[in-house]
Parts: C-alpha cells; sequence; structure tokens
C-alpha cells in the first residue's frame, strides 16, 4: 500500500520522539479517548504503541505531569487530571454555568419531599424546628457526563404549595421570584469531602472518592434566607471561580 | 408551623445522625479540642444506632469537621482559616485579618522560560523569560500550601534580587514598581498529591486538596503573575459573601466559619 505523507507527517519526522508521543497523549485527552480521571496505559504499554523506549515516553509523560494535564500517584499509576480550564459554577446556577462551558446541562431530579426541620436546618435557615421543609435533590449533567448532586433544603412556610409545583419547568431561583422572594444574593462555602456509596454510584466514581463541597444561602431583599443548598462536585469535572 | 395538607417523609438514620451531631456541637458550645461524648451515650442522646453515628462521624472526619485520636475517641477539629473572596485578598492578609502569623519557605527562587501554560496565562510568547518562585507557605508555623507564582519579569529586572521568606511578594510589586493587583480570577478545584507534593505537605500521596490557580491583573488589566497553590483543606478554606451591601449587617456571616 502507497504511504503518502501528509504536511503533519513531515513535521512530526523533524519533531523529536518524546514530543511526538506528548503531542498524541494530549490529544487523546482533548479527544476524550482517555477520560478526565481514569488511569493512563503503561508506560510500557505507551513505550510497545510508540515503538519507542520507555524514557521517551517517561520524557513525554513529564512535560504533561509539570502542565497538570496528567498526575502520577505513587503505586497507583498516572491519571489523566484535565486540560486545565475550570468550568465556573459559583452562585449562577448549574444550567448557566455548564452554558458558559460549553456543554449542554442536564437536571435529574432524584427526589423531592417534605420534612421537619429538626434543630440543623432550622438555624441555618432561620426557622423553627418544627417547620416544615421542602428538599429537592438533584443531579447535574454537562454533555451527558454526571458532574455534581445538589441537595436543597427550602423553609415551606415560604413557598406555599411549592412541594406541587413543576420544578423542571421552572428552575428553582425562577420559582422563588414567582412567590415574591426573588435571590439577590448569596453567601458560599468551599470544602473538601469524601463521597458515600449513593452519591458515588450516581456520579460513577468509586466510594470516598473526594469531591468538593458547597454550601450555598441564598437570600431575598429583605435578607430572609430563601435555600440553602449542598452540592458534591467532582474536581476533575467542575470547579469554583471568583472573578474580579 | 408545620401545613398538615403536606406529607412528611422520615429522615434517614445517618443524615438524623449527622444534623444531631452539628446541633449537639452548637448546642453544648464545644470548641476545637473538645472532645465528643462516648459513641455509646452519644447513639443514645440522638436517637439512633451506633451504626448510623459512625457513618456520621466518618463522613464529618472526612470534611474535617471531627478529627479521631486513636484510643482516645473523636474531637471536634480545629476549623480551617477561612478566605472569604470579598474581604481580604490573598494567603498572608487572610491569616492576618484572623490574628495568625502567615510565613514562607522558599524552595526555588529562579529566572525560567515560560512553558505554553504560563505563557498563556501571563499573555506573553512561549519562551519568554519569567521568575519562578515556589514556596511553602504556613499559618503560625504550620504548612498549609505549597505555591508557584510566575511573574512577567520583563518589566522588572530586580524582582528576582528579593529574600522572598523575608518580604511578600506584593510588597515587593507594590513598593518598587507600583503594581498592585486591581483585577484578577481564582479558579479553585480539587486534586489528589503526588509523593513529593505530599511530603512537602505534610500528607499522604493521593490525599486531596485545594487546586487554584489565579491570574492577578493591574489597574490596566495586564495579567503580572500566574499562581498555582496547593492548599491542605484542614486548614484553610474559602467562602464567599455576595450579598448587597445593605443586607450584609443585616444577614451577618457566622454560618460561613461553621
Amino acid at each position: 500500500m502507497a504511504v503518502s505523507l501528509s504536511a503533519s507527517d513531515v513535521a512530526e519526522k523533524k519533531t523529536p520522539k518524546y514530543l511526538v508521543v506528548r503531542r498524541a497523549i494530549l490529544r487523546r485527552i482533548e479527544r476524550g479517548d482517555y477520560a478526565l480521571g481514569t488511569a493512563l496505559p503503561s508506560e510500557n504499554e505507551l513505550a510497545q504503541e510508540f515503538e519507542t523506549t520507555r524514557m521517551t515516553v517517561r520524557n513525554a509523560l513529564d512535560g504533561l505531569v509539570d502542565e497538570g494535564v496528567i498526575r502520577r500517584i505513587q503505586g497507583k499509576g498516572t491519571f489523566i487530571a484535565g486540560l486545565g480550564e475550570i468550568a465556573n459554577t459559583s452562585a449562577m446556577g448549574f444550567r448557566e454555568m455548564a452554558e458558559n462551558a460549553d456543554a449542554a446541562p442536564s437536571v435529574r431530579l432524584l427526589s423531592r419531599t417534605c420534612r421537619v426541620a429538626g434543630p440543623y436546618y432550622a438555624e441555618l435557615l432561620g426557622i423553627d424546628p418544627y417547620d416544615a421543609i421542602f428538599c429537592v435533590r438533584r443531579l447535574n449533567s454537562a454533555d451527558g457526563v454526571p458532574v455534581s448532586i445538589e441537595q436543597a433544603y427550602i423553609p415551606l412556610a415560604l413557598f406555599p404549595g411549592i412541594e406541587d409545583r413543576d420544578i423542571e419547568a421552572f428552575s428553582l431561583y425562577e420559582t422563588y421570584a414567582i412567590y415574591g422572594h426573588e435571590v439577590v444574593g448569596t453567601q458560599e462555602r468551599l470544602g473538601i469531602t469524601r463521597l458515600g456509596a449513593r452519591d458515588a454510584g450516581l456520579l460513577g466514581v468509586e466510594v470516598h472518592h473526594p469531591a468538593i463541597r458547597l454550601d450555598c444561602k441564598s437570600f431575598d431583599r429583605e435578607g430572609v434566607t430563601v435555600e440553602y443548598v449542598r452540592a458534591r462536585m467532582l474536581g476533575d469535572r467542575g470547579g469554583y471561580a471568583f472573578v474580579y | 408551623m408545620t401545613d398538615c395538607a403536606v406529607q412528611l417523609s422520615p429522615v434517614s438514620p445517618q443524615e438524623k445522625a449527622l444534623e444531631g451531631i452539628r446541633s449537639y456541637i452548637t448546642y453544648h458550645d464545644l470548641k476545637p479540642g473538645d472532645a465528643l461524648p462516648s459513641e455509646r451515650d452519644l447513639a443514645e442522646k440522638l436517637g439512633v444506632s451506633r451504626t448510623a453515628l459512625r457513618g456520621a462521624i466518618a463522613i464529618l472526619i472526612s470534611g474535617f469537621e471531627l478529627e479521631s485520636r486513636r484510643g482516645s475517641g473523636t474531637f471536634v477539629a480545629a476549623p480551617p482559616l477561612l478566605h472569604i473572596f470579598e474581604e481580604t485578598d490573598g494567603f498572608s492578609s487572610t491569616a492576618e485579618a484572623l490574628g495568625h502569623v502567615p510565613g514562607s519557605k522558599v524552595l526555588g527562587a529562579t529566572l525560567v522560560e515560560a512553558s505554553a501554560r504560563v505563557a498563556l496565562r501571563l499573555e506573553v510568547e512561549p519562551g519568554t523569560t519569567v521568575f519562578e518562585l515556589r514556596r511553602i507557605r504556613t499559618v503560625d508555623g504550620q504548612v498549609c500550601s505549597l505555591d508557584t507564582s510566575w511573574v512577567n519579569w520583563s518589566n522588572l529586572p530586580d524582582v528576582a534580587n528579593h529574600d522572598y521568606a523575608e518580604e511578600s511578594l506584593y510588597e515587593v510589586l507594590e513598593r518598587a514598581y507600583g503594581i498592585q493587583a486591581a483585577h484578577g480570577e481564582e479558579r479553585i478545584t480539587i486534586t489528589m498529591v503526588d509523593e513529593r507534593e505530599a511530603e512537602l505537605l505534610g500528607l499522604a500521596p493521593g490525599d486531596p486538596v485545594f487546586f487554584c490557580q489565579a491570574v492577578e491583573r493591574d489597574a490596566r488589566r495586564v495579567p503580572f503573575e500566574y499562581v498555582r497553590q496547593l492548599i491542605r483543606p484542614d486548614r484553610y478554606h474559602f467562602a464567599s459573601n455576595d450579598l448587597p451591601t445593605d443586607l450584609k449587617e443585616k444577614v451577618g456571616r457566622q454560618w460561613l466559619y461553621r
């Protein structure tokens, strides 16, 4: 079979082998052939595939480690860490965030229940422990890949009948505005946690996988807390941005 | 008041235990270092099984709210320093504002060629000479983060000739060059530390840390610094207080401090 050299092949002929390997791996990560969070083939496997030495592969990978694209974890292997461009999640709400990141957002309603607030949520929401709250649990995905789980706690007294509304047609913020409690500000706290079995299963990772924990209170014009949201987000699929 | 028309669902045992422990700490005003009651007593007080209690304690330990000391029980953990974006503008000022003493240990301070990634953030050509500063940041002598800064060197020829164990990078930039961060963007996610990072931070390989990247810009929006930080989540947390000015006092922000 005749082989014709394309311009890129010619260019690669002049490029050191380790750079060719590095670029090839980078392209695969960009295309998603190697998914975020998964392990890269071993250096031996890559050396065999690219018909080169293990030293050359190591050299190729070193550059990607320095760039933060991949990470070596002692005793576990080399993992795809991402291309460094982190989606902006902030307070803007998940749909808007995913749209900004050029990914198609989707929200799956996991559950909607009412319960008694109890002392913990009563204090967070500034209500009586015997008041009822509405709890909404949602799974957010971008381009079909699960990114975060959000649990919202909403004082029922502020929004009578909200439990029967179609909260998939309107966002929760839109729904609050319909009730006259437009959100004008938020307070957020960022932490790290590890995922329990149920959340890990929904996000498609192993149990105890580390996740970003985002706690957020939203306030209306009077300074009344209209919701408290606790989100769990995977680090390689999302993040938090603050711009000033 | 509870609306009788609403169908109320029971709370799962683990959730009940989790909320119960947090409320117990608040109600009894437990301070960092204070011990929780024994597992048996606490399970009884909260009306949950010991299995549910243990599950909840494990969650609170993984979130750095509690710490377990082998053989002696479970304790309230020291809260991490809280960096509120709208109120302080960096590591040193956050520590100082909360009455702590920030410190630095310089691991490296050299001129390097900007990699593609650094060049992109500093808006210069790859290969341009930049000043690279690698530091361990401490609070009250405890290791808090591992920082690498790249500073656009072309207009600041003497920036490399300072001792950054003694001087703050931002103070040098401001005093010597009149450069002040007027704009910026900070991106925060999490990652797992490799062996070398773990050793420097006093963690185990694979432990999760905050991974922050920030670009600082001067008043004309020209980037002068790109910084990457790996931050211990048990020692430093982030928050935002994005409220209209007239609501800040009314709402307060105590809950952010946990």
